[in-house]
């Protein structure tokens, strides 16, 4: 199977969760699974220290991503994250680059610690559990990757009935 | 056999001249990696007073002007503002370009940075410091120099003294060696060296030590090779750059401009005549006129070098009076700055020795970055200098007894920003906070508690341990008996409080319940790879760690649970700035979150009422978390902990492993306390992931009780192993009278 295939409903999101912080959308990408709420409200992203280098950080990296300079982009996380190192924000991202850049179990772990750091953020956290989705079908752990869909699947049911 | 004889002798001759070249291009040619520090990201709201932004820039050789700054490396302060032009730096990851900013700093702080149109710049790289450069020798990060930045005084005077026809013989000087024989014969003993310059080049870069008249043969063919090939100034410039002049430990001083930072603490540059006649004349002898050990040997070799530069009419007779009279000048070691991070260079030296052969990182001019960072490299060792004397003080010990090891990191990144090896901060030398494996004590204990909380369904915050005494039967040893630090069993004892007070009963026996295997399993999942023993004493903390693995496996605790390995490097790239291997953020799969965290609720309790408590007077308002560690005698006093941003490790013992009677809470932490004074992180110093419950539970049964109960505490578990019985309270509910009251006044 395409990896990119596993990519694509992530893909389509990053673009979606970038919304509260920079991003034009491009109409090339594929936009699937709707982020909960998404449609009426774009989710807000916070940043820990609404600061603006880390601001300044996320648009170049998100125009090294959309670029396609995987690499760049993720650089210009690290370096975010050595001036927000608990936004877990900045840990998703770079869980997704690196599950783009076929690093399945980084992109697994990165998610994870996002997790562990965004208890008050459920949209973020179902973000999170869709990379670790991708990731562990990307690695071809079937079972694993369904436990993860659970995890999404309630998380976006709670995440609608708030809406 | 004419034809034979001349066949070996022409392969021997063309096997030297390949070696010459060979050998002589690399020393000429090869270009070392070259280290660098972090670039200072400078942004609204760093941590950076205007002089301390000055200090950098002036460390990055940037000249101040009076007027607004015209070329890049220049820039102009007044006041609370600084204007700059700043360099083009090729970084791992791109380009920045040269540019005009503006900086204006208020509080400590750097307030707004604009570019020259008055354009916020929200973020922009100030290139890094240069910190050195990796050579063969792990121990020589000499400065080189090329012909034009070696003074004229300083050549003259060498050839004067070492090889006064330089200029105009071949490599060997037939007259030279044969006064040289004479000389020698008529004293019965080596008296005078006949060699050219050149000749000791090819001693110094080609030849083993040994004197015979065969490599003597060999060394002249081999300098009339090198004369063939290369030119009087290559060769000139090769031998300021290798000559021998001293040894500092492990380090062998080789070149002048590494002379002259040796024993003058300045650039070569800098020196007057007298000065470098003292430079010139090392070289007949290093160590027999070693001027620190032989300062008269020294002062009367000097002397010669100047009477012999006015022999030759360098200098005229007034002058030679004048620079006779001048004392030797030569610094104290201590205040010697060869090496400015001679620790960290050396953890960057053995992360990149895993990935790179030698020779590539000798001759390829590799640009490699590292997270050093320089702010906190300064207050690390400024902590060390000013707490070490009032332990020693304290502690009853003479001046110089104690030594110790640290380590900064970012807490989640897991960069390396801070390295003491000892308290000779600019020495090589024995590496402590990489080498010195210690018993750690204590700061085993929180792996242990760790390991229990990661099995909710046995083991909880509510969990009640038994303190109570223990005597373990070994084959083969002596029984096992541990005592608390008070020689008093506290009974039974509440799980948390049994690792804020670090009884060491309650925890050899929550280790043995566990498995002393168990145990070590948690150690590896934070990234301690070193094998470990599994007898029971590694639960009290006999277990022999480096500074560097004891915040390893911290950065797992403060990093929730999610190890990073520890590093130094984050990039390499080849001369032009082209990558060859970068050095991601790469975490591991982790430790159950919750778990972790609830641990970090004890060690939050270890800087506030525990073993630590010490800290809040210190550093009163903060939120810190760590442990605190003594092994017998005080043979090694630690603390580790962290605070909502950096992660620290402090080492403090004798290196001939002595007591010092210095407790974890006496000797490390102190230091650590000075250290961290200067963080200004803010931010939660714990994180509470998904999947926790709260409940009301009873001290003193871990029963679970309610909020109406008197003394009822309110504790974190993992979903699902909140406490079921309650307690006799907890199962009445708000309706003693006494209670209700209470219930009111809350």
């Amino acid at each position: 199977m395409n990896r990119n295939a596993y990519l694509a409903p992530v893909l389509g999101l990053a673009i979606l969760f970038a919304g509260g912080c920079a991003s034009r959308p491009s109409s090339d990408r594929v936009v699937l699974p709707p982020t909960p709420g998404a449609a009426s409200q774009p989710p807000k992203v916070q940043h820990e220290l609404e600061n603006p280098a880390v601001l300044a950080l996320w648009r170049e990296a998100e125009a090294a991503r959309a670029g396609g300079e995987i690499d760049v982009a993720a650089n210009a996380i690290e370096r975010a994250l050595r001036i927000a190192p608990g936004d877990p924000v900045l840990w998703s991202r770079l869980a997704e680059l690196r599950l783009q850049a076929g690093q399945a179990v980084q992109a697994e772990n990165l998610a994870s610690k996002s997790n562990a750091l965004a208890a008050e953020n459920p949209t973020l956290r179902y973000r999170n559990w869709l990379i670790i989705g991708a990731a562990r079908k990307q690695r071809e752990d079937l079972p694993g990757a369904r436990d993860a869909q659970v995890q999404s699947e309630m998380l976006r049911r709670a995440l609608s009935r708030q809406q | 056999m004419l034809a034979l004889a001349l066949v070996v002798g022409l392969s021997w001759l063309l096997y030297l001249d390949l070696s010459v070249r060979s050998r002589f291009d690399g020393a000429l040619w090869q270009v070392p990696a070259v280290v660098y520090a972090q670039p200072l990201e400078v942004h609204d709201g760093l941590d950076y007073d205007a002089d301390e932004f000055e200090a950098y820039l002036q460390q990055i050789g940037f000249d101040r002007s009076e007027n607004a700054p015209r070329r890049a490396g220049q820039y102009r302060r007044a006041g609370a503002r600084i204007d700059l032009i700043n360099r083009e730096f090729v970084y791992w990851d791109g380009v920045e370009p040269a540019r005009a900013l503006s900086l204006r700093f208020r509080g400590g702080r750097v307030a707004s940075i604009q570019a020259a149109d008055g354009a916020a710049v929200a973020i922009a790289r100030i290139e890094p410091v240069r910190i050195g450069s990796l050579f063969a020798n792990a121990y020589d990060d000499r400065l080189l120099l090329n012909l034009q930045q070696i003074p004229p005084d300083l050549l003259a005077a060498l050839l004067v003294m070492e090889d006064r026809d330089f200029q105009r013989h071949h490599g060997v000087q037939p007259s030279a060696i044969l006064r040289a024989m004479l000389a020698n014969l008529r004293a019965g003993r080596t008296v005078q060296g006949g060699s050219t310059l050149t000749q000791q080049l090819v001693k110094n870069l080609l030849l083993s030590p040994e004197r015979s008249l065969w490599r003597k043969f060999n060394e002249a063919l081999m300098a009339l090779m090198l004369e063939a090939h290369y030119s009087k100034a290559q060769i000139l410039e090769a031998y300021c750059n290798e000559v021998f002049l001293g040894q500092s430990g492990r380090r062998s001083i080789n070149g002048f401009a590494t002379g002259s930072r040796f024993y003058f603490n300045r650039p070569l540059r800098e020196l007057d005549l007298a000065e470098q006649a003292l430079l010139v004349g090392l070289v007949k002898g290093p160590s027999y006129y070693e001027p620190r050990r032989h300062p008269q040997r020294a002062l009367a070799r000097r002397n010669l070098v100047l009477d012999e530069l006015a022999g030759a009419g360098q200098i005229d007779a007034q002058q030679l009076a004048a620079l006779k009279a001048q004392p030797l000048g030569v610094v104290e070691l201590s205040q010697v700055r060869l090496t400015a991070y001679p620790a960290y260079l050396d953890l960057v030296r053995r992360q990149l020795d895993r990935d790179y052969p030698r020779a590539q990182l000798e001759g390829e001019g590799l640009r490699v970055f590292t997270h050093l960072d320089l702010a906190w490299q300064r207050r690390m060792e400024a902590a060390i200098d000013a707490e070490l004397p009032d332990l020693e003080a304290r502690a009853g010990m003479t001046a110089g007894a104690l030594e110790s090891a640290a380590v900064l990191a970012d807490r989640e990144t897991g960069q390396v920003l801070a390295i003491s090896g000892g308290r000779r901060h600019r020495l090589y030398g024995y590496n402590r906070a990489l080498d010195a494996r210690r018993p750690i004590g204590s700061l085993v204990k929180p792996f242990v508690y760790l390991t229990a909380l990661l099995q909710p369904q046995r083991y909880t915050l509510a969990t009640r341990l038994s303190d109570a005494p223990l005597r373990l039967e070994q084959a083969g040893t002596e029984p096992w008996e541990p005592q608390n630090f008070d020689r008093i069993s506290h009974g039974e004892v509440d799980f948390g409080e049994a690792l804020v007070q670090s009884y060491n009963l309650a925890t050899a026996r929550l280790g043995l319940d566990l498995g002393v295997e168990q145990v070590i399993k948690t150690l590896r999942g934070l990234g301690v790879q070193r094998e470990l023993p599994s007898h029971a004493a590694v639960l009290l903390g006999a277990l022999e760690l480096s500074p560097l693995e004891v915040a390893q496996a911290y950065q797992g605790l403060a990093g929730g649970g999610f190890a990073v390995n520890l590093q130094a490097v984050r990039a390499v790239t080849d001369a032009a700035g082209a990558p060859l291997s970068r050095y991601p953020l790469e975490l591991g799969s982790g430790l159950d979150p919750q778990a972790v965290y609830l641990l970090g609720t004890l060690l939050q309790r270890v800087a506030e009422t525990g073993t630590a408590k010490a800290l809040r007077e210190r550093l009163p308002a903060r939120s810190l978390a760590g442990k605190t560690g003594t092994s017998n005698d005080g043979r090694d006093s630690w603390f580790a902990g962290f605070d909502p941003r950096y992660l620290a490790v402090v080492w403090v013992g004798r290196d001939n492993n002595e007591p010092t009677r210095l407790s974890g809470a006496r000797g490390a932490l102190p230091i650590w306390a000075r250290l961290m004074e200067a963080s200004t992180a803010k931010g939660r110093l714990l994180r509470e992931p998904q999947g926790l419950d709260w409940a009301w539970v009873e001290p003193g049964s871990g029963l679970a009780s309610a909020e109406h109960c008197a003394e009822a505490a309110r504790l974190p578990f993992i979903a699902g192993s909140v406490p079921q019985q309650a307690s006799e309270c907890g199962a009445r509910g708000p309706n003693g009278f006494g209670e209700l009251i209470r219930g009111w006044l809350r």
